[in-house]
């Protein structure tokens, strides 16, 4: 398990990324799932940064985990981040643009979300007290997570 | 990492190179060059993304409003030389079948 505490700033994230590669080190992940972890990851806390501290900056606490792999024969990695933002009570906010609505209308708003959601196998948030907390699950098939 | 933008023009049409990681944190430059181009006098704008690694949705929704804003002037919105990774992204969104998207080699 990895534990980080980043101040919320744009930099931060290179940090929250070197994290999320630390958790995959000797790990054989192709490109592209390599690219949507650090999509998600990228995405989550630009949301996080922008919409819950408003730019200003703030605590993030972060940590990632593999699950026990499965008797389908999956490995789970775990993201975990958790703000201390104003909880946000309105799921709809935390919900990206449909798809569907896309092809006909093109917009640029919710788009982040969006990849959030289909780059993930679960995508989770709870509203805490005193913030908020995040649960990313990746899924990899068992051979993709042998070095 | 910085964004390189760079603009050729080739008679009606504009060609934009892009070079660099397209981000929250660049994609204001590319917003910043690809606007002025979508005039009536433009038949088409393509932008060339071979030089780009990786690209997340601030980039996606400049690209996106590059979109509309073809619609409204008229012009034809062309997206080159996709990364795997870059296309995938644009795949995740649902995205690959409303924009024009030609291979590296077309």
């Amino acid at each position: 398990m990895i534990r980080l505490h980043l101040h919320g700033c744009k930099e931060g994230l290179q940090a929250l990324q070197a994290m999320a590669d630390e958790a995959c080190e000797g790990v054989c992940l192709d490109e592209i799932q390599h690219n949507r972890l650090i999509l998600v990851v990228d995405e989550l806390f630009a949301n996080i940064h922008e919409h819950g501290y408003n730019n200003a900056g703030g605590d993030i606490e972060c940590e990632a985990q593999w699950l026990p792999c499965a008797e389908d024969m999956h490995c789970r990695l775990e993201i975990m981040l958790r703000d201390f933002a104003p909880p946000i009570q309105d799921v709809s906010k935390c919900k990206g643009v449909n798809p569907e609505t896309l092809k006909d209308n093109p917009v640029a708003g919710g788009l982040g979300m969006l990849l959030i959601e289909a780059a993930t196998e679960t995508f989770e948030h709870t509203p805490l007290a005193d913030g908020n907390q995040w649960r990313l699950v990746f899924l990899f098939k068992q051979k993709e997570v042998q070095a | 990492m910085s964004l390189k933008i760079k603009v050729n023009s080739e008679h009606q049409n504009r060609v934009v190179e892009v070079v660099g990681d397209v981000t929250i944190m660049t994609s204001p430059d590319l917003r910043a060059e690809l606007k002025p181009l979508f005039t009536s006098e433009i038949a088409q704008i393509e932008v060339k993304l071979e030089g780009v690694g990786f690209m997340d949705s601030s980039g996606i929704a400049t690209l996106v409003e590059g979109l509309q804003w073809s619609k409204s002037s008229g012009n034809r919105f062309v997206l080159s030389g996709l990364s795997p990774t870059v296309r995938d992204v644009f795949e995740l969104a649902k995205l690959d079948t409303i924009f024009d998207i030609v291979d590296n080699n077309a």
